[in-house]
This record gives structure tokens, sequence and C-alpha cells, in this order.
């Protein structure tokens, strides 16, 4: 994944794309969580949310592969296939976790330069 | 251009891709993550631009902008719905009164389109194509968010469809959402209502008891005040409380209940109760009582028929007789409050009956007061004792006459009425149908709340000791009710008062109201008359008088003897007096049997009051005789005679 040229495509400089990719991964840790814990309980109305809410993250940040994997949990959800729900998460989560490693080098390069505040 | 923009987003990756792609372009961006917050920044903060997701926690982006369009200050903000259910939901964004909508997409497109958007927002008029959404090309429906709108409207709709009123209110008290039930129950508009304090809805002296109560979490989860009920406006409201953790912290859900229209109906059942429990025991007494006034009374009469003119004893009886009738009196409005009076029903036109009564209203009223009356000329006709009408008439008049100590005006209007389920004149117990409708209003000094829930109670008067009985309106109570039909009063302080009566209508012909009873002497005859009378006493004392006048007269201390009586007497009898209420068999049980044995037997019921399991709501059958206790001795040979003559015409 070259962070470079993903941010150049949205109009951003890398360390801009850098802050918001690392602010997508702790979303999406919460957002996983609440996945999990509503498949436990069956809280369908919890785990539609949670997919919406990551999926129009993902789909933002041009990651196709995260939002297929969750078009195809809303496949199994409509066919009742619950079992394949868990499997999904984890591999999201391994998505993302494989961008947090890619990510990682690039957060202390650019802590070690001082980073920019969020504007609010 | 510098612009000064607020984007609103609950999704903390899209604000800040949102801000950092708008800072670097010059602007001044400020961002909220829910409706809420927004309203928060916009108090100190005038955006040219506002970006406004569509679905969030607590005030979505479409409700935000409608309360956007509904204020002064803020109504000209150039607004965009960004939207991520853009390809799913089929928005037409513009009846929330948005100027664009942009699909949430890749950011690199969406980016395009915020941009121009932002260059847009000077030229609002020049918006192309409204009602397209912008960006939609690539975006393809997707399966999971059409599940969620498709739970989201399926909520909407039972929330919309709940009579229930329910309330989201978060931490600080903020109201957040409210259900159409909710708003009207309310009164308020949704935009005037969202964003409000939830404990300023409420009666300044409920605020701090709602405050303590959603403050405690021991309550919450149930149904925190049905005993203990807040006013909101007019309303009586019931309140539960059900707490919900949602993505902004734990939020409250309450659920707003109007009792108002219940609490009315178990106020007038408490009345109704009450009455009926001093109405029985007033009738029992009176009963017993008529009895022995009765023995009074007409002993008294016989000793008179005695006494010659100038004997000084004669002056002492009839003082004990001038007693005796005033407490007969005073037992006949006890019995007419609590309904139990027998009432001789006639079909009369209360019309000619108010004009009747005029020239002794205006006498009792005096000159000060002023009297109008308004008369309905199509009015319908009613079936009620004349008598007792006129004392509805005479009560209320004498009410309003002390309630202008000053003067005034008194107004008696007649109308015709229909009440029907939907009428607030219809309470507890009145059927809805076609009614005749009258009322007394006078301009006198009015009451407050507290007295005018009392005003129908007996012996409950605002008067000084001595110059009323506080049976005057529980007598008109009374009979109103036995009529079945229906008295309401509307007073306020300084501001008079209107007592409105609705009596059934009927289609009946006119009867003989206005015939007065002609005194009688007392008469005689010769036919055979079977007395029937439990109390010795009074037995005795009808037998003495009825054989005085030449009557052939048997009797019998019950029922079961009278009937023996009439297996052992060979001779035909003519007319039963009986009372009504005996041990054993009953007077009306009784004639039922005796008519058998004797089909043209004449029948006259002595009695105190009506048992409504006896006489159907009190009101005898025209073709039989009827004697109140305490009878007379013109009363007791009068009746008498009366049904003698009229049934062997």
């Amino acid at each position: 994944m070259n962070f470079k040229v993903q941010a150049e495509k949205m109009g951003l400089d890398e360390k801009e794309y850098v802050e918001i990719v690392d602010l997508f991964i702790k979303t999406t840790a919460d957002n996983l969580r609440q996945l999990r814990s509503a498949l436990e309980t069956g809280d369908m109305s919890k785990i539609h949310q949670e997919t919406h809410s990551l999926k129009g993250a993902a789909l933002n940040l041009g990651f196709w592969e995260i939002c297929e994997i969750i078009e195809r949990m809303a496949m199994r959800i409509r066919e009742n296939s619950w079992h394949g729900l868990s499997d999904d998460i984890e591999v999201i989560q391994g998505r993302i976790d494989r961008i947090a490693d890619l990510l990682g080098p690039r957060l202390t390069e650019d802590e070690s330069k001082g980073t920019r505040g969020g504007t609010q | 251009m510098k612009k000064k923009i607020l984007v609103v987003d609950n999704h903390p990756v899209f604000l800040k891709m949102m801000t950092t792609m708008l800072d670097k372009e010059g602007h001044i961006v400020l961002s909220a993550a829910d409706g809420l917050s927004a309203l928060a920044v916009l108090q100190n903060f005038m955006p040219d631009v506002m970006f406004l997701d569509l679905i969030m926690p607590g005030i979505g982006g479409d409700k935000l902008c409608r309360m956007i369009r509904k204020n002064p200050k803020l109504k000209d903000i150039y607004v965009v719905i960004v939207s991520a259910v853009a390809a799913e939901a089929r928005l037409n964004y513009s009846d929330c009164g948005a100027d664009a909508c942009i699909a949430k997409g890749p950011f690199n497109t969406m980016s395009k389109h915020i941009i121009a958007a932002v260059e847009q927002s000077g030229q609002k008029t020049s918006t192309p194509q409204p009602g397209v959404i912008i960006g939609l090309e690539g975006i393809y429906p997707h399966q999971i968010t059409q599940e969620l709108l498709s739970i989201k409207s399926h909520f909407d709709a039972i929330l919309g469809s709940m009579t229930e009123g329910i309330v989201e209110i978060n931490l600080e008290g903020k109201i957040i959402f409210a259900n159409p039930a909710a708003i009207s129950l309310i009164g308020l508009s949704e935009e005037n209502l969202l964003a409000s304090n939830f404990l300023e809805l409420f009666q300044e002296e409920d605020q701090k008891r709602a405050e303590e109560l959603l403050a405690n979490q021991d309550t919450w989860s149930r149904v925190i005040s049905e005993e203990s009920l807040f006013k909101m406006k007019a309303k009586v409201i019931s309140l539960g409380s059900i707490p919900i953790v949602s993505q902004g912290g734990q939020n409250l859900i309450l659920l707003l209940n109007d009792v108002s229209e219940r609490k009315r109906l178990e106020a007038q059942l408490l009345q109704a109760q009450k009455m009926e429990a001093i109405g029985t025991l007033a009738g029992g007494i009176a009963h017993d009582f008529n009895n022995l006034l009765t023995i009074i009374h007409t002993h008294c009469q016989l000793a008179l028929l005695d006494f010659k003119e100038g004997e000084v004893l004669r002056g002492k009886f009839e003082a004990i007789l001038n007693a005796a009738e005033r407490a007969a009196s005073l037992t006949r409005q006890l019995l007419v409050f609590s309904s139990r009076q027998v009432m001789e029903m006639k079909v009369i036109d209360i019309n000619h009956l108010v004009q009747d009564l005029e020239k002794m209203l205006r006498r009792v009223l005096g000159e000060d007061i002023e009297l109008i009356t308004v008369l309905d000329k199509n009015l319908g006709k009613i079936k009620a004792d004349p008598g007792q009408i006129e004392q509805v008439v005479l009560n209320l008049a004498i009410n309003a006459r002390d309630a202008m100590p000053k003067g005034g005006k008194l107004i008696i209007e007649t109308a015709n009425a229909v009440l029907d389920e939907n009428s607030p004149h219809l309470q507890l117990g009145v059927a809805p149908g076609r009614y005749v409708f009258f009322s007394v209003s006078d301009t006198g000094v009015g009451m407050t709340p507290e007295i005018r829930e009392k005003i129908f109670a007996p012996f409950f008067t605002t008067k000084e000791k001595g110059k009323g009985t506080g049976l005057g309106l529980s007598i008109v109570y009374g009979i109103v009710k036995q009529c079945a039909g229906n008295i309401t009063v509307y007073s306020e302080p300084s501001h008079g008062t209107i007592f409105r009566i609705f009596l059934p209508q009927v289609d009946f012909a006119l009867g003989e109201e206005g015939q007065k009873a002609q005194k009688r002497k007392l008469l005689g005859g010769s036919e055979t008359i079977l007395v029937v009378e439990d109390e010795g006493e009074v037995r005795k004392l009808a037998v003495e008088i009825l054989r005085r006048q030449k009557y052939k007269v048997l009797e019998a201390a019950q029922g079961e003897a009278a009937l023996l009586i009439c297996e052992e007497y060979k001779a035909p009898i003519h007319l039963l007096l009986t009372d009504v209420v005996m041990p054993g068999l009953n007077g009306p049980d009784l004639a039922r049997r005796m008519k058998y044995l004797y089909p043209g037997l004449k029948v006259i019921f002595m009695s105190g009051y009506s048992d409504k399991g006896i006489f159907q709501r009190g009101i005898l059958d025209p073709e039989t005789g009827l004697l109140q206790k305490p009878f007379s001795l013109e009363s007791l040979t009068g009746k008498v005679r009366e049904v003698l003559d009229h049934q062997s015409n």
C-alpha cells in the first residue's frame, strides 16, 4: 500500500492521509468490538448500525476489500447464515492489522517530526 | 473566497477528512459530532455553509436542517446534506429545506463535489438541477445500508403510530427525539421542541420534582409518576422512563401519557360514589323518619278535628303540626338529593315552566338583579316531575342571587342539544343523544376550583351560618341525575358562574304540567280497602282515617298476611293501599299477586322514597297511585278517592 499515492488521489499530503488512516484504525477497533458484542447478543439493529458505519469510513478511504467483506456479511445476515459472520469480522480485523503494520513506521516518523493538531 | 463552514457528522474519520481538506482550501472550519452539538456551535458561530450527515444519533440531518430553516437568524445558511444512504434511500432532500445533497463515496471524487458546493454557496439562486443528488456516479446500493434503512423505517412507523408520547433526552436534559404523539401532547412544533430543555415543559411547581425523579437512577426503567402526576400546560401527565446507552452516552427515553381524561373520569366516579353513599344513608334515615312524621302529623290532624276554635291546646297542636311539616320538608329534600324521591313524571316544556316562574323569580331576585331569559322557540320536550324542575330553576336562581350581593344579571337560556361521544359535556353515566339544554348564569363573584369541586356535596355551603342549608345544589344535582340528565358548572372568581343542565328529550305530547293539584276536602266512600303496612302506628292511623270516611277497611301488617285475608274475604276488594318496603313480600309484588285475584284492583303505594330495585329509577307507572309519606288527612283521603274514581271512569 503506497500511502503517498493514496494521499495524492485524495488531494491530501501524505502526513494528513496518515493521520486520517490512523483515526480510521482507532475508530474501526471500536466498531469491531461493538460488532462482536452485538453478534453474541443477536442485536440485529446494532449489527446493521456498526457495519454501516464501518463501510462508510472504508468507502471514504477507498478500502474496497473491507467494503466487499461487509457486503458479504450483509448477504449472510439476509440468508440467516450467522456462523460465517465471526469469521468475516476476523478477516476485517486482519486487513486492518495489516494497514496498521504498514502505517506504524510512518507514524513513528511523523511523531519524531511532530504532528499538526486537528481542526475543531 | 474564504468561507465559514460547519461540518456535522458522527463519524470521526469523515469529520477529520472534511476538516483537513476544507482547512487546506483556506476556509474556517468547525465540526460537530451530532445535531445537538451543532446547535450549540451555532450559538456563537454563523457559518456560510453547513455539511450535514443525514443519519446521526439524536437529531438527524433532516431535522437539523428544518430547525435551521425555521430559525430567522440561521435560515440563510447554505445547507448541504452529505449522505451515505443516497443510493439506497431515494432522498428528496428539498423536503427538509436543504440546498443540495452529495452522496458519500470515495473521498477523492466526493471532495470535488464538496469544493464545488462551497463555491456554489455564494450563488444560491443559481443552484444547478435542484433535487438531483450529486456524486451518485459509481456508487451502487449496498445491501447493508438498505437493511439499516428498512429497520429505521420500521421503527419510525411504529413510533409514529404509537399513542404514547415518547421523548428521548440526553444527560443534560435536552430533547433529541420526540414522536408525533409527544409533539401533539406537548403542543410545540418539532423544531421548537428538539434541543429544548425537557424540564422546562412542566409547570414551574413541578419542575423541581421532575428533576429529582429524573436524577434518581433507582426510579429509572419504570413508571415513575403513576401516583405523583405532573402538570404540563392544562394536561396531567404520567411519566415513565427507560434508560438507553447510545453513541453519545447514557440517554433517557421518557414515556408520556396524557391521563387528564382518566383523572377527570376518576374524580367523577369518586364524586358519584360519594353522592351515592350519602344518598343511601339519607334515604334510609328518611324512610324511618317519614313513618314517625306520619304518626306525629296525622295524630295532630286528628286531634285538631276534635278541638274547638279557641281551645288552649289547639295552638300547641298547631305548632307541633307546623314543626312536623317543616321536618317533612327537610326529609323530602334529602330524598330528592339521594334520587330516591318518587317522581310523578310528565312531559313538559321548560320554556313554559320558566315563563310561569318569571314573576316569582323577579320577586326572589330583587330589584338589583336583572333577569334575562333567552328561550329557544323550537325547544324539545322533556319528561320530568314539573315540581322538581321548578325547584332546580329556583335553587339555581337563589344561588345566583346570593353570588351577586351588589346586583348583576341572571340569564336563563334554553336550547336543543345533541351530546355525542366526543362532547365535553357528556359525563360518566350519561348516554349520547338529544337533550334539552338550559343554563342559568350569573355575573356574580364566581368560585375557586376548590369550591367548585364541592358545591354538589350535601351540607356544603359558603354562606353564613343560618343562611343556607347546603342542600340547594345537592337537590339540583339529585333531580338532574334522577332524570338521567347531566349538570356541569363553569366558574371563575370575579367572572360569574354558569350551570349547564342537559335533560333527555322526549317525543311525547305535552302532559298536564301547570295543572295544580286541587286541594281536596276530606273525601270519603263506601268501597273496600285493604291497608298493608308493617309500621303499626302508621297502619292504625290510615285505617282510622279511612274508616272515619266510611270506607270498609281491612288491614294486614305484611304481604303474606294480606294474601291470607284475600283468601278468606269473600266480598270484592276495590283498593290496595300498601307500603312499598316491607319484610317478606314487598308492596309491588303483593299488588301483582292480588291483581290475579281481583283483576280490577286499584293500588296506591305509600312510600317515603323509591327503592331502585322496586320502582325502576324511582319512576312510577302513571296508572298507579302514590301517596307520599308523611301523608296528611287530605292527601290520604284525596289520593284514595282520586285513584278509585280514575279507575271507575
